[in-house]
């Protein structure tokens, strides 16, 4: 999946974070760890759009995009073969039957944590 | 003892001597108020008849009696049973045995047993045919209302046993007007409820037994006429043998008694059911065509049903505001554990914002003065964005509020280096605090290397909303003026990055002008960002 004209082999990431400034610090933690954003969502309909038509190798779904649930897109990862991890606030609350088994972040996070998650999935 | 002087009276001779066995005989029926009776079975005549027996027809001892006028005077429904007795008594032992109706010629009903033998000829042909009768009217009313009275007993019973069981309020008043009308011999019967909704309203309700509920349905609900009143209100039982001829009936506008194409009342008989807290909670109407059909036997058990009828009401009600209170905590318990992980989702995504703000003033930090100062300075900030957002119940907040309260520490006695448009705008939660953030940024920075790090610089703010976009969206502009001049920095630090990252709510877009006479910065975004 990774895109032709990225001359790097890194990993390139889609976030979907309707937080600014988690954002940034998802995009912060990932270069740390050497993994590209190839993409980035902080609502819903942009968040579609993008899984529709962008390129990149994973993703992070923030489970809650201002009160919307993340599932439509994760829907859209699951028939594109992607692998994703979400993202929650809400502790371990469980995440409705399809998604039950995903691997979740909990926030805020933990960078071996994040870097053990994204291997797992990509693996 | 009349009996005794009748018997005496028909000793032939008044001589002590002993009975002949004629004597005894018509001693013992006269004794026994038997009539007697003979009965040619070949020509089917009455050859004798006693007079106690045409008493039992209701005949004088002078009157004419033959077989016809016995044979007209059994009850049509019973006629045939007399004639099978007979039939069947000839034809086995010979031996009679039969009760049947007869009706007098005043019009009355009376019973009668009616016992005898057959006599037979030499050949074994049975010719004549003898016997005795007895008035058994009084037994067969007796038997008639014992029966009434286990009826009575059972369906109370039942109605006792179905509502003790029963919550339901249809159900309830259902079983009790079917009930109440069968035991008072009403036509039909009705009750009339009072019902309490969900909102706290009241409504009246009302079943039918016995006709078809379309008779009902076109009729307007009682109100309180003369006639309903004492049910409604609860005063007392009325029961009229013709309420056509009561003096309350008639007195209201409009229908001045019963609607037209209303079933025919003339007995009428209305029992209020009243709850134990002492509220009429409705009343049981029935009804009659005929005149005296209610005794006061009928409306002492209606009594007794609109009684049981009060409690099970009472318990319905009260199981139903059992319900309807478990059901409201169950909704206040749900919303409590929605409410409690929509806390613990908002303080999770609090910390990571404390997080990014930490690892990114490091970042950028020169030194660990440089970052527990900027790290306060920006941890304020996102506290001053909770504090604006928990006066709204986080609802949003008004961008006046978010800036002034940004500029706050910056400005001077007469607010005069701060331009500020006159219209407000709100915006959401979200961007609220992005905003508060954004601001605080660009302040900071105007009070390190802009207009506010020199006592002649100024500072403009700018917003307008833009309605006729779809979305609307909102447009702002900061503009710096008068302090040093300015150069880009080398790389974005968390203010230009958080700035930027305003624009990446759909087709934002973000401008930062580091224009030598001053920091321009715009803000282009949708007013209510995605939905």
């Amino acid at each position: 999946m990774s895109p032709a004209s990225e001359p790097s082999s890194s990993r390139r990431v889609f976030v979907v974070e309707d937080e600014i400034m988690i954002r940034m610090l998802l995009e912060d933690m990932l270069a740390d760890l050497g993994y590209g954003v190839a993409a980035s969502a902080g609502g819903l309909n942009e968040a579609i759009a993008l899984a529709r038509n962008s390129d990149f190798d994973l993703a992070i779904l923030d489970v809650n995009l201002n009160g919307d649930a993340v599932y439509p897109v994760a829907d859209l990862l699951m028939e594109r073969g992607v692998p994703f991890v979400f993202s929650t606030g809400y502790g371990d609350r469980g995440l409705p039957e399809p998604y039950r088994d995903r691997p979740t972040l909990q926030k805020p996070f933990q960078l071996a944590n994040l870097e053990n998650i994204l291997t797992s999935i990509t693996r | 003892m009349n009996v005794l002087r009748t018997a005496e009276a028909a000793r032939p001779n008044g001589s002590n001597e002993g009975w002949s066995t004629d004597e005894r005989l018509r001693f013992a029926l006269a004794a026994g108020h038997l009539g007697s009776w003979e009965f040619d079975l070949r020509t089917r005549e009455l050859l004798f008849t006693s007079d106690i027996y045409k008493a039992n027809w209701g005949r004088r001892p002078d009157e004419e009696f033959d077989y016809g006028i016995l044979l007209a005077a059994i009850h049509p429904d019973d006629r045939e049973r007399h004639e099978k007795a007979v039939d069947d008594a000839v034809a086995s032992d010979g031996t009679l045995d039969v009760e049947y109706r007869n009706i007098w010629p005043d019009g009355t009903v009376h019973w009668l047993r009616v016992r005898g033998r057959a006599v037979y000829d030499h050949a074994g042909v049975a010719t004549r045919m003898a016997g005795i009768s007895l008035d058994i009217t009084d037994r067969k009313r007796i038997e008639e209302s014992l029966r009434e009275e286990s009826r009575t007993l059972e369906i109370l019973n039942r109605i006792g046993t179905t509502l003790a069981a029963n919550l339901d309020l249809e159900d309830i008043v259902q079983t009790v007007t079917d009930a109440a009308t069968e035991l008072s011999g009403a036509q039909f019967g009705s009750f009339f409820y009072n019902v309490v909704d969900d909102k706290g309203e009241r409504y009246m309700f009302y079943t039918i037994s016995g006709a078809p509920r379309e008779k009902f349905a076109q009729f307007p609900m009682p109100r309180n006429t003369d006639v309903f009143e004492p049910t409604f209100r609860g005063t007392g039982i009325v029961r009229s043998d013709d309420i056509r001829k009561d003096p309350r009936y008639g007195k209201n506008a409009p229908h001045y008694g019963l609607p037209k194409g209303h079933l025919p009342v003339a007995s009428y008989l209305a029992v209020p059911v009243i709850s134990r807290s002492g509220e009429v909670l409705g009343g049981l109407f029935f009804g009659h065509e005929k005149a005296r059909i209610f005794t006061e036997r009928a409306e002492r058990i209606v009594a007794g049903i609109a009684a049981q009828a009060a409690i099970a009401i009472d318990n319905a009600n009260l199981f139903r505001a059992a319900q309807s209170e478990l059901s409201e905590r169950r909704r206040i318990e749900q919303q409590q554990t929605l409410l409690l992980g929509e806390l613990n989702h908002r303080v999770k995504n609090t910390l990571a914002i404390v997080q990014s703000i930490a690892t990114q003033t490091l970042r950028h930090a020169d030194s660990a003065e440089a970052f527990r100062s900027g790290f306060e300075a920006r941890i304020m900030a996102l506290a001053e964005a909770h504090n604006l957002l928990t006066e709204s119940n986080w609802g949003g907040a008004s961008l006046r509020d978010i800036v002034e309260r940004v500029l706050t520490p910056y400005s001077d006695e007469e607010n005069r280096r701060f331009d500020l448009p006159q219209d407000d705008v709100q915006v959401g939660p979200k961007a609220a605090v992005s905003l508060v953030m954004a601001f605080h940024e660009l302040a900071t920075n105007a009070a390190k290397y802009g207009a506010l790090a020199k006592p002649e610089g100024s500072l403009r703010v700018d917003w307008k909303v833009i309605d006729a976009a779809d979305p609307p969206r909102l447009y702002i502009r900061w503009e710096e003026s008068g302090g040093p001049a300015v150069n880009a920095p080398a790389r974005d630090g968390f203010g230009s990055r958080l700035i930027r990252g305003l624009a990446q709510e759909s087709s934002g877009e973000v401008r930062l002008d580091f224009a030598p006479s001053g920091l321009v910065c715009t803000i282009d975004i949708p007013l209510y960002g995605e939905q």
